[in-house]
Formats: C-alpha cells, structure tokens, sequence
C-alpha cells in the first residue's frame, strides 16, 4: 500500500511537472503553428493547426526584415555585451566581495541601486551623454549603453558568488607570490565559470529582446538588431499575423541555437551549489 | 588653351554637383504608422514625395505610438530630434507648449481649410503645432452573413435592434457581440453616454461637471448591465478577451457577430475570405446610432530642426487632396478639411448616414476634453465592472470624477 502510494505519488509529480511545461511551451507551440499557416488560414480559425508546412510567410518575413544582417547586428552586439558585462562586472566584484567594511557594503549597495532604477529614468541621460560623446549611431554606442544598463546584475550577481569562495584559496595562492591581479585572474576567475554561464544567460536575452536602446542610439537601418526588424509587423491596432508568427520565429531563432548550445554550462550555472 | 577649357569645365562641374549637394536635405520622419502592420499608404506616399522633390530624401522610422512617448521625448531634449513627427492631440500639446514643435500659427495655408471643430482643438491662445491627417470612424463592425442567417438584414443603430439581434443570434446558436474589456466597452459606455449626457461633455473632463451626476453616464452603464443580462455578450469572459489581438481574430474568424472597434481595421478584415461585414455606428437609445469620430493622427515638425522649409514642404504634400486621398483610403479615414475627402469603403455606408443624421461625437480624449489618465482609468473600471455587474453606478463614476479631479 505505501509502495503504491509511493508510486502515486510520484506519478502525479511527473504529470503536475509535465502539465507545466506543456503549459510553457504552448506559446512557443502556437507561434511555430502559426508561421506555417496561411493568413486566411489564420483568419478563419485562428487556434487551429496548419492544414500543410506553408513557407511562402517565412519568404515574405525574409524579404522584408532584412534579417541576415540584423541577426549579424544583434548577435555581434549581444556576444561583445556578455564578454563585457562578464569581465568588467567580475573585476569590479571581487574586491567589493572581499571589502566587508562599511565602505565596501556601501558601494554594493550603491550598485545594487542600478538595479532598482526605471529605465525612463535613465533613458534621456544616457541620451544626451552619448550625443555629448559622438556615440550616437554606433555600434561601440550601443555595446555600451547595454554594458553600462547590465553592470549592476552583473557586479550585484557575482558579488553573491565569490563570497561563497573559500578565502584559502586566494590565501594559498599569495603565499606562491601571486599579486592581486593574478589571484583574480587564476584562481576566482576560473571558479566563476558557472556563474558566469547564468548571467549570460540573463544578459544574452536582455540585450537580445530590447528594442528600445536600439531604436534610440541607433539610427541606419543598416545597424538595426533582430527586434527592431520583428518590430515592424507589429501595428498599434493589429498584427499581420502570417507576417509576425514568421518573423518572431526568425527573430528567436538564433538565440536558441545559443542556448542549446550551452545548455549544459547554463545548467550547471543555475544548479551550482545547490548540491555540497 | 585646351588645359585651360579643361579646368574651366572641371570647375563648372564641382560647382553645380557641390550646389546640388548642398541643397541636397535628408528629412528624419518618425511615426506609428507606415510599417508592414499598418502601412497607412506612406511607402507610396513617402516614395511619390521623393520622385516631386528630388532634392529631397526621406528617412523614416517605425516607431509605435506606444514607444513614441519612451524613445523621442529624449531625443527633442537631447537637441537631436526627428525634423518630422507624426502626433496625435496629446502629443501636440505636451510637446508644442514645451516650446519643441514648429508653431504653424493661424495663418498656414492649410489651416483655414480645417474642419472648424477640430480647428478649435488644435489651436490653444492662436498657437497650432499640428497639421491634422484624418479623422477616424469609431462604431460597430456587424457580421452581416451571421445577421442574414438569423433574418436580420441590416446593422443595429438602436439599444432595442440590438438585443432583438442578441436574441436571435441567440437562438441560433451564434456568440451575439465580443464587448471586451479595455476598449471596446470604453468605446461603448462613453458613445452611449456622451449621447445621453445632461451635461456638455466638456464640463465633465475640466471638472466643471460631475459624472456621478450626469444621468445619461448612469444610464450607460445601466445599458451595458440590461445587454449582459439579454446574454448579448457573457461578461466575465469578455473581461478576459485581449481587444488588439484576440478580438480582432475572433470576429476575422466569423466567430462573433458584432464588435465595437475603429475604422482602421476595415482594412484587415476586407481581406478575410468569407467575411460579409459591415461598419456602422454605436446602437444607442436615438434612432441614428452613435458615430465616435477620432483625431487620429496629424505631422509636426521639430523646432529645432534645420531643414524647417524641407519639413513644411513634405508636410505640405498632404495637404494636397491627391496624396492625403491615398493615406485615407488606406486608413478608411475623413479628410480633416472642410469638404474633403472620405476614405471610408461603402460598406461603411451605415456610419456615414449616422454622421450626417446628426448622430456624430468628438471622441473626448481625441479632442482633449478629457484629461488622458481618465481613458486608463475607463478601461480599468468597465473592465472591473463585466467581473462584477452589480457594482454601484455612483462608485464608478466617482472613480471617473477623482480620475478627472486629480488631473486638471
């Protein structure tokens, strides 16, 4: 009887856990369904299944989205952003993990402050600070603005991180002469990695999906990202949905190449720790 | 002498090719419209502009209306704004009283020829910062194969036509109307309202008038409770219903029979196969039925841009009957001017005849009686009350006097 119940019991977790991720992926469900469908498909039953694998709304989204080049946009901009946010915030943690002063937890908290701040309000400065700086409609403009909106997470996250790291390293690695820099460099920046996995992950899809800072710092259609080209489809009143579903598809896509990719260091990021 | 004719022409040459380049000008444009989703006609507008003036390039961006009020508002501050922004009312005045946008005055050639009454909203102490585009058509999108099916041959102009058709939609087994929250029911409650209203509609925006006291709002409301209940629509569902999306899908699919919606997506919808509709204005208690006219959308032009005589050519462009034609029949739209055009198809034909029965209302907030927070409060409320139809009258439309009291 306990055996059974047991057995129940895990069944049902299996089918609560299953519902869930059905429930997730729906949305992603509906929006492949739909890219295939025809408009008039779409319009006369609009949660039905594609009769057939219609592709002529991928070759129209193609045509208009100019995407091979807007992918290139967003995936140059998101990569130089992670690398960025990665090394800059790590830097800037460490000895903010390290300092345990008033001082030292005064200025986590002062970047932790980044972090509660509404994106309107920091939009005009950033504005104007990049017109002042001739960075307007640049992709060393855009790579910043993303890299200066992300640091709080970044330096807020690994700050978290490396206090969890046992001091004795650092400790056994000066008696070997090694400097500061040197510590970091070989022995906690090593360490970070799944930390690091995880906030990527963060970053990647934020600098990713905005299309805001792009839409303001950059001008030519020609630097445009993923998001501004899906943006099009999208009216104030409608959606051309044989036009949009395609273009979110596209617009999605490479980032889950991305993450399939480094699914498993992604993981073990999010999991670290968790078991001792 | 041959070297000399040379260098003579050489340098004829550098100064007509450097005379046309500096006459050369690139118009930065912004709007919420001409994307793929809602084209309103400017590619070909935008491009025929190009062809009349060559020495005139336009870049235009796509940027919503929404995201209109996060991403320029830092750039006319930042000293680099667009030199042409398309505006609505609210728009217009935020900006133009910032002292951001070009005051066309009184005396633009255009401006005589503006309809008096949008004239009067467009214009504050003798200042115009806008030169309007289109009105647009707000009313009822009726299925009429659904309405055939069930011996109904024309669109409901009356509150009586309409529970008559509920009912025998009803019956048939065909879901009546999609009344969803946000602003369908917004759209609704204010033309029935407006039309009842004991008081100037003016008033009740300036705080000049009480909604909690005007009888013909009540009586609105008592409307939408009197429809729930002859199961025009089921109201906790509709409460749920996305207006932009869902909605629209719904009665693209053939699945309700009436919608109340603008005129801009008559477009949309004349593309589904199999859909018989038609356009109509708001059933009300009068017998002409209510149309909801909308200040859509209107051309500003930066103060602070440097090609002031390039923007006001291009803007002047729609003015001319031809080109502004083309932006309104892609919109289904009204001229703004005094005997101009109409964009809107003949299946529209029911709202036409409401406009000139007299059944016609300025959209309050596209006119800017009323203040721009009391339209999100109107959508919270109405979709507040389809989940709980047994609310006070008195405690929503006291809702609506605060909203108004704490923004004038």
């Amino acid at each position: 009887m306990k055996r059974l119940m047991k057995k129940l019991g895990r069944y049902t977790l299996i089918a609560a856990v299953l519902a869930f991720v059905v429930g997730m992926l729906m949305p992603v469900f509906y929006m492949v369904m739909m890219s295939f469908r025809t408009g008039d498909e779409i319009a006369q039953d609009p949660l039905g299944l594609p009769s057939g694998l219609f592709l002529g709304n991928y070759a129209n989204a193609l045509a208009t989205m100019d995407y091979t080049r807007s992918v290139i946009n967003s995936v140059g901009i998101t990569f130089s952003v992670t690398v960025l946010v990665a090394l800059i915030g790590s830097m800037a943690a460490y000895p903010l993990a390290r300092n345990t002063s008033r001082f030292g937890r005064a200025m986590v908290m002062l970047v932790a402050l980044g972090l509660a701040t509404p994106a309107f309000v920091t939009i005009t400065p950033i504005y104007i600070i990049f017109r002042d700086l001739g960075l307007l409609d640049t992709y060393p403009g855009i790579i910043l603005a993303f890299t200066a909106l992300n640091l709080p997470l970044a330096i807020f996250f690994y700050v978290g991180f490396i206090g969890s790291i046992p001091k004795d390293l650092e400790e056994a690695a000066r008696l070997d002469n090694c400097r500061d820099w040197q510590v970091f460099w070989y022995v906690i920046r090593p360490l970070l990695g799944p930390a690091t996995a995880t906030l990527s992950l963060f970053v990647m899809l934020a600098v990713w999906n905005d299309f805001t800072y792009p839409l303001l710092l950059l001008s030519d259609p020609d630097k445009f990202t993923v998001m501004i080209a899906v943006y099009r489809f999208v009216g104030n009143h409608n959606i051309e949905p044989d036009l949009l579903f395609p273009a979110a598809v596209l617009g999605s896509l490479p980032l889950l190449v991305i993450f399939i990719f480094f699914q498993r260091r992604i993981v073990a990021g999010v999991t670290a720790g968790a078991v001792k | 002498m041959k070297s000399t004719r040379i260098a003579m022409a050489a340098s004829l040459f550098a100064m007509v090719a450097g005379g046309a380049m500096a006459q050369s000008v690139t118009l930065d444009v912004t709007g919420w419209k001409g994307n793929e989703a809602e084209p309103a006609g400017l590619p070909e507008l935008i491009a025929a502009f190009e062809e009349q003036h060559p020495d005139i390039n336009i870049d235009f961006s796509y940027i919503s209306r929404s995201d209109t009020d996060i991403v320029i508002p830092p750039r006319l501050q930042g000293g680099n704004p667009p030199d042409v922004l398309m505006v609505d009312m609210p728009l217009s005045r935020v900006w133009g009283e910032a002292g951001l946008l070009v005051d066309f005055g009184t005396d633009a050639d255009w401006y005589p020829n503006v309809n008096p009454q949008l004239q009067n909203a467009i214009t504050t102490d003798g200042a115009t910062y806008v030169m309007p585009l289109e009105v647009i058509g707000m009313g009822l999108y009726t299925n009429m194969g659904l309405l055939n099916q069930v011996g109904i041959d024309s669109p409901p102009l009356t509150i009586d036509d309409l529970v008559a058709a509920c009912g025998a939609l009803n019956e048939a087994g065909i879901n009546p109307m999609l009344m969803t929250g946000g602003f369908p029911i917004t759209l609704f409650t204010i033309a029935n309202g407006a039309e009842a209203a004991t008081t100037p509609i003016a008033d009740l925006g300036n705080g000049e008038a009480m909604f909690v006291d005007d009888e013909g709002f009540s009586a609105a409301l008592d409307t939408l409770r009197m429809l729930a209940e002859a199961d025009c629509f089921d109201p906790e569902v509709m409460a749920g219903v996305d207006p932009w999306s869902t909605a629209l899908a719904e009665f693209q699919a053939g699945n309700f029979a009436m919608l109340p919606q603008g005129a801009w997506n008559i477009g949309s919808f004349s593309e589904a196969e199999n859909l018989d509709f038609v356009f109509g204005p708001i059933p009300s208690a009068s017998g002409t039925g209510v149309a909801a006219d909308l200040f859509g959308i209107g051309w500003a032009i930066s103060s602070a841009t440097e090609h002031e005589e390039a923007a006001r050519t291009f803007i002047e462009f729609f003015n001319q009957p031809e080109n502004l034609q083309v932006l309104l029949d892609a919109e289904s739209a009204y001229s703004p001017f005094i005997d101009g055009a109409s964009g809107m198809p003949e299946l529209a034909a029911a709202y036409d005849q409401a406009r000139l029965d007299g059944g016609i209302i300025n959209y309050p907030f596209s006119v800017l009686q009323w203040p721009a927070a009391l339209d999100g409060e109107f959508w919270d409320s109405l979709t507040g009350f389809l989940l709980d139809m047994s609310q006070d009258n008195s405690e929503i439309l006291q809702r609506w006097d605060w909203t108004v009291e704490d923004n004038i």
